[in-house]
């Protein structure tokens, strides 16, 4: 029965969530606290806490993180499961329009069309997520706001993408979070 | 001019620069690496490993490994993925991958990168979710994190600069507008994502409906 409500609850959650993880997390708040009183605030608040620590999109920790606090590990794939139906299967159904109608000149228009739209929109989230890692007052070397650390590691990044296209952007990624731990858990930057 | 002398004048300007984007824009051109389920489950499997800090990284790293390290799809393809990705409900990471699976293998290969990409979280987050206090209050790991979380930010907007530059080149006006337009109106207004598309979407098909038109009347 828990099952079942937390299957129901978290498939509306993925079906009205549009616009990136943020916009799932009032969604799961409604269901998880008001609705259904799984967790109380202050474990919510931790759950987007470590939500965007794991790696994986935060819906999906979300609904892994109240599916196991619920119903232990039949919880957690029950509303991860859940979570993804309803988007799973409105992809599929574009997937199978753009296969059958992308060719057509209207649609390669649209296309084009829509192509510099989504580069403006994941430039938007670059900007809050660029302002997200750099933006602390905590640290010995934050100045006016921004973390230079922080800044010093962004550039260093940017630079090593730029410069080595063929190195894995991952590995400058695990470097740069080794030099994160050292230079803001040691140093207290 | 054609879509042929378009590309080559694209291809000497970026040569010129230096840098070699040919690779992106040829179409038609031999995978590198014959495409393998297998293969494409392992790389959805890391991918989804390594979407730390939001789910638009998986634009980089989906371009990077199927797009330039295997060949199996243009860099052009996988933007109208994304715009498919972004209007359809739930994670862009999920979407983009499936879209990416149905693409390349048909439903098999959608319903295998779904299966990826759940994997690493749910796995992780089940575990972790049994004493999350002490991973989430571990100042090591927050110092870790934070140092990812910029180098996670600086991938995402190198990526933007190359794809941007790319339409910059093209110097198609109508792209370019809808380039700017929907960057003000993402930044600076709460408009929803979905909205966006849908207007880029409309202004391409009215777009559409007024060139034909101005060829008919020129005819």
């Amino acid at each position: 029965m828990i099952l079942l409500k937390l299957y129901w609850a978290f498939f509306q959650v993925g079906l009205f969530a549009f616009g990136g993880g943020y916009a799932a997390l009032p969604l799961i708040e409604e269901q998880v606290i008001h609705i259904n009183s799984w967790l109380s605030p202050e474990t919510f608040s931790d759950l987007i806490t470590i939500s965007q620590m794991t790696p994986g999109p935060i819906a999906i920790n979300a609904a892994t993180f109240v599916g196991t606090q619920v119903a232990g590990l039949a919880g957690a794939i029950v509303a991860t499961v859940a979570n993804v139906t309803p988007c799973i299967l409105i992809v599929l159904l574009l997937s199978t329009l753009y296969q059958k109608y992308a060719q057509l000149p209207l649609m390669q228009q649209l296309l084009q069309g829509l192509r510099p739209a989504v580069v403006a929109l994941i430039a938007s989230a670059a900007w809050s997520l660029t302002r997200e890692a750099l933006l602390s007052s905590q640290g010995s070397l934050s100045v006016g706001g921004i973390n230079l650390f922080s800044l010093a590691i962004f550039l260093l990044s940017f630079a090593g993408y730029f410069k080595f296209k063929k190195l894995d952007p991952v590995l400058i990624m695990l470097v740069m979070g080794a030099v994160g731990g050292l230079a803001f858990y040691v140093f207290k930057f | 001019m054609s879509q042929h002398q378009e590309k080559q004048q694209i291809n000497s300007h970026t040569q010129a620069l230096g840098q070699d984007y040919s690779d992106s824009i040829e179409e038609g051109r031999k995978p590198a690496v014959p495409k393998s389920l297998r293969i494409f489950f392992l790389s959805c499997l890391k991918i989804s490993a390594f979407t730390l800090g939001g789910g638009y990284v998986i634009v980089p790293l989906q371009k990077r490994r199927f797009s330039d390290e295997l060949g199996w799809i243009d860099e052009e393809k996988i933007l109208d993925l994304v715009a498919m990705a972004q209007s359809a409900p739930g994670p862009v990471a999920i979407n983009a991958s499936t879209l990416m699976g149905y693409q390349l293998f048909g439903l098999k290969g959608a319903l295998l990168a779904a299966l990826a990409t759940v994997l690493p979280p749910l796995v992780l987050l089940s575990f972790i979710s049994l004493f999350y206090r002490a991973v989430q209050d571990n100042p090591l790991l927050r110092a870790i994190l934070r140092g990812m979380q910029a180098a996670v930010a600086a991938l995402i907007v190198y990526t933007v600069w190359d794809l941007a530059y790319k339409i910059w080149l093209k110097k198609n006006p109508l792209q370019l507008v809808l380039l700017a337009v929907a960057l003000a109106l993402a930044l600076f207004t709460n408009i929803n994502v979905v909205l966006i598309i849908l207007l880029a979407g409309l202004v391409s098909v009215i777009s559409y409906f007024l060139t034909a038109r101005n060829k008919e009347d020129r005819a």
